[in-house]
Parts: structure tokens; sequence; C-alpha cells
């Protein structure tokens, strides 16, 4: 089976979906699917072999914040190009609801189409109900429908409507767990890991700065560390800000090589996500999770799911500091449910990892393409008499 | 012809021409949908019909103990031959009780963690066994896929226009298939953990 697969986003340029795009495309091809995936770049970057890529990325403000997306003449043209020699069995466009070359496959396909739909949005999304009525068409191009989370699904049918399965994005396991800890970030009354974008405020790191002191006169030796892209500086700036023993615990990293990245989680003894609102599913979440942190993150609906409501890790209100300080009280002071949770948690995050979602995601292919891959001798004879009268049954090479 | 008898003809064509082109703009995306629910419908046999078959191999392969093999093998056995004699009939549905009962067989028998760990013992079964909960979740998937595309073709066929112009032209209405089609939990369970598997010759 070749299957396309085309991403909406600038592939170099980091992002959830590109990254999700990634790391599928290389697990499909460790199954032996051929892969060739469709991208726009913002400037000539090197890729691998199988990414062909769309040159002229646009920033532009689509659904409330900047995306970089590639469409216009020239980006049709290389679509239909990409299509016309790729020869593909099955196309499986992302984020199909984006004004981008996802968007623009779709109105071109020929074959089955399958769709992964990654965004949560706000119920009062005015942008979505708008353009919602002229997508439709287009949209009914997918034949089989995939959502990250159920916030994501959630979304999805509230536009457009439709059933859709749920299959998580995935995560090299194996790579968090063996992340080293960092004893430079470790403190003997426990390290606290914040790792997201630190200027934007739905990252929800001003909670957990309120909340901060707060824990310091309970735990005076804790530490706080803050990873993620942002501005230093302006972050230093508002922890100095707040006094002595704040400026003392807190410390700024910035942002990290994703290498570093691991190890901080695994250094981490609490990782705390206090985001408050828009997450469509917590990739953070499950990554801290496979490094052996324990988690304590705000009550979204997607953070919920992610930590099977409180069992493989604690939730707290959404932006409630005064909840956050006392969850991660508990958390710093009682060892014993910190293993708890993160023995339940390495359990969970299995169902995370790639061997087994893109062991999903390839079920859906082959479920929307009509193929398989049971091949005994008695079954074959029965495929053959009943293809014949359906007509349009793939029979796999 | 006055310049105002030529302007009405003008716009008396125009709104003629915006009507052809919406009709069968409306027509070409019905006719796509069809096409599509027809891949769907022939997907979704294909997957029982591979469950079928998956079944019984796990049933040959000795994994299992002979009550649960006779069960598995008969009511897979029962399948194929609802499959085959539909084919013959031209009738490409009439199985779903046939096929509703594979899936609660299949459940009896390792719908439960300690059934599949039995059964997985056998090394040569596993492969077996992955196929046969892979195979499971196909036929659930595929089922879906089949029934929303169902939905949203029957929705644009209830449009007043579509119906009042005849724009789906001969095609059967659509009809969801009803099935049980709930796959055996601890199988999948299972299969999912075990990895990519090689394929099974």
């Amino acid at each position: 089976m070749k299957v396309g697969i085309v991403c909406p986003y600038a592939f170099d340029v980091p992002g959830g979906v590109q990254q999700h795009v990634r790391e599928l495309a290389e697990a499909l091809q460790g199954r032996g699917v051929q892969v060739s995936v469709l991208a726009p770049v913002e400037s000539a970057t090197s890729q691998p072999a199988h990414v062909v890529t769309v040159p002229g990325v646009v920033p532009v403000a689509y659904n409330g914040s900047v995306a970089r997306l590639s469409f216009g003449p020239s980006s049709v043209r290389r679509v239909r190009r990409w299509m016309a020699t790729e020869s593909l069995d099955l196309l499986h466009v992302h984020e199909p609801a984006v004004p981008s070359l996802s968007l623009l496959a779709l109105r071109a396909a020929e074959v089955p189409v399958v769709a992964t739909f990654h965004a949560a949005m706000a119920s009062n999304s005015r942008a979505l109900a708008v353009v919602a009525p002229v997508l439709r068409p287009a949209l009914e191009r997918i034949t089989a429908r995939i959502a990250v989370s159920r916030s994501a699904l959630v979304t999805m049918r509230r536009h457009f409507g439709g059933a859709g399965v749920v299959i998580p994005n995935g995560l090299q396991v194996s790579r968090f767990a063996a992340a080293q800890a960092q004893p430079r970030w470790s403190a003997d009354g426990g390290s606290v890991v914040f790792l997201g974008r630190m200027d934007e405020p739905r990252k929800g790191l001003s909670v957990l700065l309120e909340a901060w002191p707060r824990i310091l006169n309970r735990h005076p030796a804790a530490r706080l560390i803050i990873a993620g892209p942002g501005d230093v500086q302006q972050v230093r700036g508002r922890v100095d800000s707040a006094g002595g023993a704040v400026a003392r615990t807190v410390e700024v990293l910035g942002p990290l090589a994703a290498r570093d990245a691991a190890s901080l989680l695994a250094t981490a003894d609490v990782f705390v996500a206090p985001h408050t609102g828009s997450e469509s599913f917590g990739m953070v979440l499950v990554e801290a999770m496979a490094a052996g942190a324990s988690v304590l993150a705000s009550d979204l609906s997607a953070f919920a799911d992610v930590l099977e409501h409180g069992a493989a890790g604690r939730l707290f209100p959404t932006g409630d500091p005064t909840a956050l300080a006392a969850g991660l009280d508990v958390l710093l002071s009682e060892p014993a449910v910190r293993s708890a949770l993160a023995r339940r948690a390495a359990g969970e995050v299995r169902s995370y990892d790639w061997s087994v979602v893109a062991g999903r995601i390839l079920r859906v292919y082959e479920a929307a393409a009509g193929s398989g891959r049971v091949a005994s001798r008695q079954r074959s004879l029965t495929t053959t008499s009943v293809s014949r009268d359906v007509g349009s049954v793939v029979v796999p090479p | 012809m006055s310049a105002q008898g030529a302007v009405i003809v003008l716009c008396c064509l125009l709104v003629v021409g915006v009507l052809v082109v919406m009709l069968s703009s409306i027509a070409g995306r019905l006719d796509r949908l069809h096409i599509r629910l027809a891949t769907t419908h022939a997907s979704l046999n294909r997957q029982l019909i591979d469950r079928a078959a998956a079944t019984a191999d796990v049933a040959h392969s000795g994994a299992l103990d002979s009550a649960c093999s006779v069960l598995l093998l008969a009511a897979a056995d029962t399948a194929r031959h609802a499959t085959t004699q539909a084919a013959q009939r031209g009738d490409v549905w009439g199985r779903d009780d046939v096929e509703s009962a594979l899936s609660v067989d299949l459940r009896a028998v390792l719908g439960r963690p300690d059934a599949v760990a039995a059964a997985w013992h056998s090394k040569t079964a596993r492969p077996l066994l992955v196929e046969l909960a892979e195979s499971c979740d196909r036929v659930r998937l595929a089922r879906r896929f089949h029934d929303d595309l169902t939905a949203r073709t029957a929705a644009v066929r209830r449009q007043r226009l579509v119906r009042l112009l005849h724009l789906a032209g001969h095609a059967a209405w659509p009809v969801v298939v009803e099935l049980d089609d709930e796959p055996p939990a601890a199988l999948l369970v299972a299969a999912d953990h075990a990895g990519p598997m090689p394929p099974a010759t």
C-alpha cells in the first residue's frame, strides 16, 4: 500500500501536527508501508527523501493564532503534480479544515481519504462557523475521520457533523523512559517542572507562579524549573519582582533541545501543566508520564482523559492557584503517592507508543481502502468470489 | 426586440445558467458520495470475510481448548457460508445476524484477559491471534465509516431540490448496517501491546 500524507503547516517550524506527521511516516515505513509526505516549508531545508516540499508559506492569522500556510495557484499545481507522480492507494490529510495543502489535496483526491482532526476549539469559534458550509462539500470526500482526542472529536462533530474514531497522538515511549535524570536540575525539597511556551497565556505559567510562594511556605527547599520557548529575560523579570525566596528557588531555562527536555522531565519529581484552555490533547503530559514524572494538571477534559481522571496523575480546577498549591503540597509531601501515580502512568503511556498507535492508524487505512492483511488459503478463494460481485474491493499486493 | 426585452432575456439566461451549474454540482457531489459508499460497503464485506477466516485460523491453531475451538469454527463457518450464499443471490447483505453471532462468540471465548493469556502461551498462535484482533477492529472501523457515509449521503438526498429533480438518479436509498461488531476487549489489548507482527503466511 502506498499512502500520501499531507501536512498543512510549515514542516520546518516546530509544532504538534508536524511532529505527528513526521513520526507517523517513520512508524509506517517501519511496518513496510510506502509513504510520501507533502508539506509546505518556510525555507529550503533538507528533508528526508520521502518528504516532498512546497516552498513559500504565508504567515496568516487563522482562528486566533498565526499559522504558516500554503495556498494559491502554484500550491494547487504542486499538489496535483505530487498526486499524479506518486500513484497513491490512499490519502491521509491532517487538519483538512485549515486552508492549506490538506484542503487542496482533498479537493483533488481520487483515492479513499482518511483525515485527522487535531484541534479542539471553543464552541464559539466564529471563523469555523462561517467557513463550515463552504468546507462541507470538500470534507464529504473523506471516508474515514480520526480525531486525536475526545475534545477534538467534539469540535469536529460540532462544526462538520458525522462520526469519527479517536486515536491519540503517538510518542516514542522508549526515548523518554531512557532519558537520564540530571543532578543539576534535582532538589532535596522536590523538583517541580513547567515545560511549554512561557509567554503564551493559555499555557498557564502565571497560575503556577501565583501558587509558588504558598508552596515555599510548606516546602522551602523545593525548586521550580521553567523551560520552553519564549523570552527568558521577561519571565526572569517577573520571577525576580516576586521577592527573594521566589527568585532564589525559581530557575528559568528557556528553550531546550528535545534531548534536554526529556532529561528535564526525567529529573522532575512533579510535572505541572497549569494550562487554562484550548488544549486538544496534552502530548507534554504523556511525555512527562513516559519519563517517570508525577503529573499535576488543570482539569481540562483533554488532560483528564490522558490522566485517567486522576488515576494516572492529579488534577486541579483550571486556573485556580490555591488548588494547584494544595495539590502540589500533597505530591511533594508524599513520595508514596508520587510513586503510585508513576506506576499507573507507566502502564497508561504504553497505549500512546507508536508501536500501538501506528497499528491503529494502519487499520483505519485498511478499513477505509477495503484492504486487509489476513492471507490464508481458504480465505483467498472466498475473497475472489465475493470481490467480483461487489466490484471495488482493493486486494492487497 | 427592445433593449428592455434583451435585458430580460439575458437575465433569464443567466439565472438558468447558474441553476444548471448549481444542480450539476450537487449531482456530482451525490455521485461521488455514492461511489465512496460502494467502496466502504465493499470494504466492510471484505473485513467480515477476513474476520471469519482469521477466526477459523485461530480455531485450527490448537491454542484454544477443544470446546472453544469448536464453537469458533462453527460460528466462522456459518458466517462464511452466509457470505457465499448472499453473494450467489446477488444480495450483498442479509447476514447481519450471523456476523453478530460471531461477534458474541468471539467475546465469549476471547473477551477476558485470562482466556487470552492462556491462548497467548502458544508461540505459533500469537500472530494468528493478532490477525484476528486486528480484523475485528477493522470490521468495527469499516462499519463506522460506512454508516457515517450513509448518514451523510442520506442527508444530501433528503434535500427538497434533490428529491424533486431526481438528482440521485436510480441509486438505491443508503441504508446503515445494523451489526454487533464489538470486538473481544482483552484480545485487542493483548494484540495492541504485542507490537507489529510478521505477516502470517
